[in-house]
């Protein structure tokens, strides 16, 4: 059971970013290649691109959660001590599940509600452009789960610190405090 | 302010102390916002979404990110070294020379500053490293010259400003190009002087043969920056498709020309990519909920009454934006000041008269400038990172590079036309 929910996150948060990612780019080269090559303008390739980017953003920010590649400002938390620096991170991520939380059903019914409307050439339902962002805030809010459980270790004195404030401050200031790659 | 607002602020500052992702704590603090104020919450979802689903300008950010991944991945960087260096051939310092220029080539496919440095850097720093040059220099001269990559077209961050301010692209593309190129003639005149006053070796001689063969071997990674830059300028695609036609054509490079990227190796680039394009865009998306609740309670007019009333001389202006975004730099991230405090300056440029196009290329300099500041510099981070060079000795070196691109900073803040005339002769303003 376990594995099986395991293949279908990486369903999800990999494999469905990644074919997304790919049937943007080739519609893109498909148009303009459409456009100038044959001279026949594809309007078709717009409903897909577009999918395909709304999908590739929010499932990959998804895996960029997993993979702890979100923008952080880390320079005040490595500063603090062991129990100061979990208690600052379990505020911050019981804040992050509780609107999050807050969020999931609007978002349903909103996604739902804009199945009315449908993408201009492919008749697709807006629906499926603005679902995946309820799965989007039910997995951040998974992924936030388990390092509360850590910090909750790290201030019961059960563990002497966390696995991300140790490494945060043994590779002090390395290509993790920031991961970013749109500069 | 009302209640909502303060709340918000709270948040967005707790972000910081709290060290949470700030993308995520840009969501919460705008669904503490819409809670406290009684608005309904489906607003987050309509705002983001709509942000991805209607912008068609910011889909060419993934296939940047893209576009440099592959050229990463394979040997393009190896290719576009030697050529570089076969530039410079028996120049007295020629390896700090072939850094600024090799990163300026690189700049033109990639525009992205961490996969220069990243990338690029590792050969570069490597290379210096063995002809012994200090590593301090080494790494700082890798980190400024990276700088020039979100600055020369392509450009990212110059994509991310063209959406929030509803300017051209291209017009953008082409006003980096003398900045760029600033850049990189200080850079180079700064290396001259201090391997002339620390005796760096120099390069080796390269017969004409031989640089022609490094030329030939290069030139299908050279003439990317060539279809992209002429694609765009006749016109014949929207600056999103050429990022697409960047992307096929660095991936035809890799594999045909150079066999560099099997299918293993592409599928871990596009898994890569993904993740970048996540960390990426979703901070745009929440950026565009704040910017909404920016706009809601009117905060862009209060600041930009206020800071009208300190002064409504443009130069004055100018000068006050640089300072902020160095401080800021030194700190924040980039993508946290482009998205959060450029949108609330840009009406108040706008108000002065002052040109939209200049006032990106300020703004975007000045944030790359700070990718190389202490303490919170992630280009010194990245070149110490891969070189194992302490930071404290790219730190204590960085200091005359970034001389250098204050310099440069100043001349294209006062000097509009330095900007301007290259989009301006090109018909584009």
């Amino acid at each position: 059971m376990k594995k099986l929910l395991l293949f279908l996150r990486n369903c999800l948060e990999v494999y469905v970013p990644i074919i997304s990612f790919c049937v943007m780019f080739s519609a893109f080269v498909l148009q303009v290649i459409s456009r100038y090559v044959f001279n026949h303008p594809l309007t078709w390739t717009n409903d897909l691109i577009v999918l395909g980017f709304c999908w590739t953003v929010i499932l990959g920010a998804c895996y960029t959660m997993r993979e702890h590649g979100h923008v952080q400002f880390t320079m005040l938390y490595e500063s603090y001590s062991p129990r100061v620096a979990a208690a600052a991170r379990l505020i911050g991520n019981v804040l992050i599940i509780c609107t999050f939380a807050l969020l999931t059903v609007p978002s349903v019914r909103f996604a739902l509600f804009q199945g009315f409307q449908r993408t201009a050439v492919l008749r697709i339902s807006l629906t499926w452009v603005f679902l995946p962002f309820a799965y989007f805030l039910l997995s951040i809010i998974g992924y936030s789960i388990k390092p509360c459980i850590e910090d909750i270790k790290v201030l019961c004195g059960k563990l002497p610190d966390s696995e991300d404030h140790l490494k945060n401050k043994v590779t002090l200031p390395k290509l993790n405090v920031t991961k970013e790659a749109g500069k | 302010m009302s209640v909502g607002l303060l709340v918000t602020l709270i948040v967005f500052v707790l972000i910081f102390f709290l060290r949470m992702p700030i993308a995520l704590g840009m969501l919460s603090a705008a669904t503490c916002y819409l809670v406290v104020s009684g608005h309904d919450l489906s607003l987050v979802v309509n705002q983001v979404m709509n942000t991805f689903y209607t912008n068609y300008v910011i889909i060419a950010v993934p296939l940047f990110i893209f576009t440099a991944n592959v050229m990463n991945s394979g040997k393009v960087t190896d290719m576009v070294f030697k050529f570089a260096g076969g530039l410079c051939g028996r120049m007295r310092g020629s390896l700090g020379q072939v850094n600024v220029i090799a990163s300026l080539i690189f700049s033109g496919m990639t525009g992205s500053a961490i996969a220069d440095a990243a990338g690029l850097g590792k050969i570069e720093i490597q290379a210096m490293r063995e002809q012994g040059y200090d590593d301090g220099f080494s790494c700082a001269i890798t980190a400024a010259s990276a700088t020039i990559g979100p600055i020369f077209p392509p450009s990212i961050p110059l994509v991310i400003y063209a959406m929030l301010s509803s300017t051209s692209v291209g017009a953008l593309f082409m006003g980096g190009m003398v900045p760029a190129i600033l850049l990189a003639l200080t850079l180079m005149l700064y290396v001259f002087i201090v391997a002339k006053k620390r005796n760096y070796p120099r390069g080796e001689a390269v017969v004409v043969r031989e640089f022609l063969k490094f030329c030939l071997r290069a030139l299908p990674a050279l003439l990317t920056p060539v279809i992209l830059l002429l694609g765009i300028y006749t016109g014949v695609m929207t600056p999103t498709e050429a990022g697409a036609i960047a992307g096929l054509y660095a991936l035809l490079v890799s594999v045909l020309a150079y066999h560099a990227i099997g299918w293993k190796e592409l599928f871990q680039v596009v898994k890569t990519t993904v993740r970048d394009v996540g960390a990426t865009s979703i901070m745009i998306g929440a950026a565009t909920i704040i910017s909404y609740i920016v706009a809601r309670e009117q905060l862009a007019a209060h600041v930009g009454n206020w800071i009208l009333s300190i002064t409504s001389n443009k130069y004055q202006f100018l000068l006050l934006v640089n300072l902020v975004i160095l401080v800021l730099g030194m700190f924040i991230d980039t993508s946290t000041i482009q998205l959060v405090f450029v949108p609330i300056m840009i009406p108040v440029a706008r108000a002065l008269g002052i040109d939209l196009i200049h006032f990106g290329l300020v703004v975007t300099f000045n944030m790359m400038v700070g990718l190389s500041t202490p303490p919170f510099g992630m280009l010194l981070f990245i070149t110490s990172g891969i070189s194992g060079t302490p930071l404290k000795s790219v730190m204590k070196e960085i200091l005359w590079p970034l001389l250098a691109m204050l310099l440069v900073l100043v001349i294209i803040t006062y000097f509009p036309q330095v900007v301007l005339f290259l989009p301006k002769a090109a018909g584009l303003m």
